[in-house]
């Protein structure tokens, strides 16, 4: 009884990413990361046309997200019901936690800045630490292994990447590049075992 | 001689309302999250629209949950919710209901 009541728990709580569009909208916005810093490194212009690029990446992300809310709705709603999950800081423990990561973080950004301390070659490390951050707290939050693997793979990866000589860029880029790969394949899988299941519901329900 | 009979714990103080299994998987459906519409229940449940819609019914009466009927772009939706009293009474049957498996100390 107790098991059955965590399990509906989990479920419910895992219910936001069991349809896949989080992981495929995810990808898409890291392509275009990937894509906006290897403009950065390939074109030399301004400073400014590239803050003005950044902003349309930034703008792109929250369209995508936009457009996978109002695909959700017609697709996943109707199908399968709405679930809304409670937000992140309304457990304390898990706001403290982001509290006490962007302190550090920011921190660490600014005791570099102060002391002259160069960086930028450490960018993919640094992206790196960031994304494991976010994908672990997901895959504590909701329990799903996959994304404590993704936030394993960014932080071994950002710091591979800065090691490997590549630079702040191109290691940015490809940090950005080989997340969105594994955010569309973890995005894709969920899609297809979500469809099925769909799929194997309704021939039930048709059974009864 | 004999050892005097230690106080066995029991079910038979535990909310009648929660305690039948549609209700108590509302219940903790709703307390994962900040609100669940009726298609999910009913999936998450397995039962008839009109069988849902009793044990609901039972839940708002008792002052458990809160039922809003609202649209979500053009989609029905009938969004249910957990209210405090329904959250305070569902962690006070877990508890009796981990005291029970465990034989009485509580801890899981």
């Amino acid at each position: 009884m107790e098991n059955n009541l965590k399990a509906s728990q989990q479920r419910a709580i895992q219910y936001w990413f069991a349809d896949g569009l989080v992981e495929l909208s995810g990808g898409v916005i890291a392509l275009l990361l990937a894509i906006y810093f290897c403009v950065q490194q390939i074109l030399q212009a301004s400073k400014g046309a590239f803050a003005l690029i950044f902003l349309s990446v930034f703008v792109a992300a929250f369209g995508i997200r936009k457009l996978m809310l109002w695909y959700r709705e017609r697709s996943t709603y109707g199908r399968t019901g709405f679930v809304e999950p409670k937000k992140g800081w309304e457990d304390r423990r898990l706001l403290a936690v982001e509290v006490g990561f962007t302190i550090l973080l920011v921190g660490f950004m600014l005791y570099t800045i102060v002391r002259g301390i160069q960086t930028v070659v450490w960018m993919p490390v640094i992206a790196g630490v960031v994304l494991a951050f976010l994908f672990s707290l997901a895959g504590y939050r909701t329990k799903l292994v996959r994304f404590v693997f993704l936030g394993a793979f960014c932080l071994l990866l950002g710091g591979f990447l800065a090691f490997s000589g590549l630079g702040d860029l191109w290691g940015s880029a490809v940090l950005s590049l080989a997340t969105s790969l594994v955010l569309f394949a973890f995005g894709f899988i969920t899609r297809i075992a979500y469809v099925r299941q769909i799929k194997v519901t309704a021939e039930q329900s048709d059974e009864r | 001689m004999n050892a005097e009979p230690q106080s066995q714990p029991s079910l038979t103080g535990v909310d009648r309302l929660i305690h039948e299994p549609s209700r108590s998987v509302i219940l903790a459906v709703l307390s994962a999250v900040k609100s669940a519409d009726f298609l999910y229940l009913q999936r998450e449940t397995g039962l008839t629209k009109g069988n849902l819609t009793v044990h609901l019914s039972k839940l708002e009466a008792a002052g458990f949950i809160t039922i809003e009927k609202t649209y979500r772009g053009k989609l029905p939706l009938t969004l249910c919710s957990l209210t405090e009293q329904g959250k305070l009474a569902f962690e006070e049957y877990r508890q009796q209901l981990r005291k029970f498996v465990n034989g009485g100390n509580g801890n899981q």
